[in-house]
C-alpha cells in the first residue's frame, strides 16, 4: 500500500526495526545507571526499592524490544528484498543476536532478586546483610552481561546502517551494487 | 505470563527456525564460519528452551 509514492509497510517495520534498536539502547543504559543505588546498601531503603521497581519495569519493556526484534527483522527482510540465510552480512547480524539471546537466558534467574529482596527487607526480614549481599553479588554478576548485550546491540545497528537500503529499487545506500553486496556466502576452501 | 509465553516461543521456535535455514545453508553451500557459529548458537538456545517451553506447555 503506497500513499504519496511512500510504501507504507516497508517504512512502518523499518521506523519500528530502528526505534526497538535505540530504545533497547537507551533503556539498558537507564537500568546501568539505576542499579549503582539499588545494591548500595546505605543508600535509604525506600528510594532503593523505588529504583528497583522502575528497573524492574524497564526489564519488562526491553525484554518485549527483544523479543520482538526477531520477528520484525524477519519480516523486514522479506520486505526488503534481502535473502535470510544467504546474505553475508546479515549471517553476522544474527550471529550477534543469537550471542545476545544466549546472554539473555543467562541473565533470565538473575532478574527480579533485587525487587524480591528489597520487598523482603522492607516487610521486616530479619536476614538483611544476607539479602543485601545478594542484591549486589547478583547485580555485580549481571552488569557484564548487561554491557555485552548493549555492545552487541550497537554492533548489530552498525552493521544495518552500513548496509541500509533505498525503499525504491531496495539498493544499497552506501555500498556500490546489490548484486555485489549480496553474493552469497561462500563456502572455504 | 505472557512474557514468559514469548520469551520461550521466540527462543525455541525462532531458534529452531534460524538454527535449521542456517544449517540447511551450510548443507547446501559447504562450510562457512558464520553459518556454523549461526546453527550452533540458535540450535543450542533452542534446545535448551525446548524442555522449559513443553513444561509451559504442559503446566496450562
Amino acid at each position: 500500500m503506497e500513499i504519496y509514492g511512500i510504501d507504507l509497510a516497508d517504512i512502518t517495520f523499518r521506523g519500528i526495526h530502528a526505534l526497538m534498536a535505540a530504545a533497547w539502547l537507551l533503556f539498558d543504559f537507564i537500568v546501568f545507571w539505576l542499579h549503582f543505588k539499588i545494591k548500595d546498601p546505605d543508600y535509604p531503603l525506600d528510594s532503593r526499592l523505588e529504583r528497583a521497581k522502575v528497573m524492574h519495569g524497564i526489564d519488562t519493556v526491553v525484554a518485549y524490544v527483544f523479543l520482538l526484534m526477531l520477528p520484525s527483522g524477519i519480516i523486514l527482510c522479506y520486505l526488503t528484498d534481502t535473502r535470510i540465510f544467504t546474505t553475508a552480512w546479515l549471517s553476522w547480524k544474527h550471529l550477534l543476536y543469537g550471542i545476545i539471546v544466549a546472554d539473555a537466558l543467562y541473565l533470565l534467574p538473575i532478574s527480579g532478586t533485587a525487587l524480591k529482596n528489597l520487598k523482603a527487607i522492607k516487610a521486616g526480614a530479619e536476614n538483611a546483610d544476607e539479602l543485601n549481599r545478594e542484591i549486589k553479588t547478583r547485580m555485580n554478576q549481571a552488569m557484564p552481561a548487561v554491557w555485552l548485550i548493549w555492545i552487541l546491540v550497537f554492533a548489530a545497528s552498525l552493521i544495518s546502517v552500513l548496509n541500509l537500503k533505498a525503499p525504491k529499487g531496495q539498493d544499497y545506500i552506501f555500498r556500490k551494487t546489490a548484486a555485489q553486496a549480496e553474493q552469497p556466502i561462500r563456502p572455504s576452501k | 505470563m505472557f512474557l514468559f509465553w514469548l520469551l520461550w516461543i521466540v527462543v525455541v521456535i525462532g531458534g529452531f527456525y534460524m538454527g535449521i535455514g542456517y544449517g540447511l545453508q551450510m548443507y547446501r553451500q559447504g562450510f562457512e564460519t558464520s553459518l556454523l557459529l549461526n546453527t550452533v548458537i540458535y540450535l543450542g538456545c533452542a534446545f535448551y528452551g525446548a524442555p522449559k517451553f513443553l513444561k509451559l506447555i504442559l503446566k496450562r
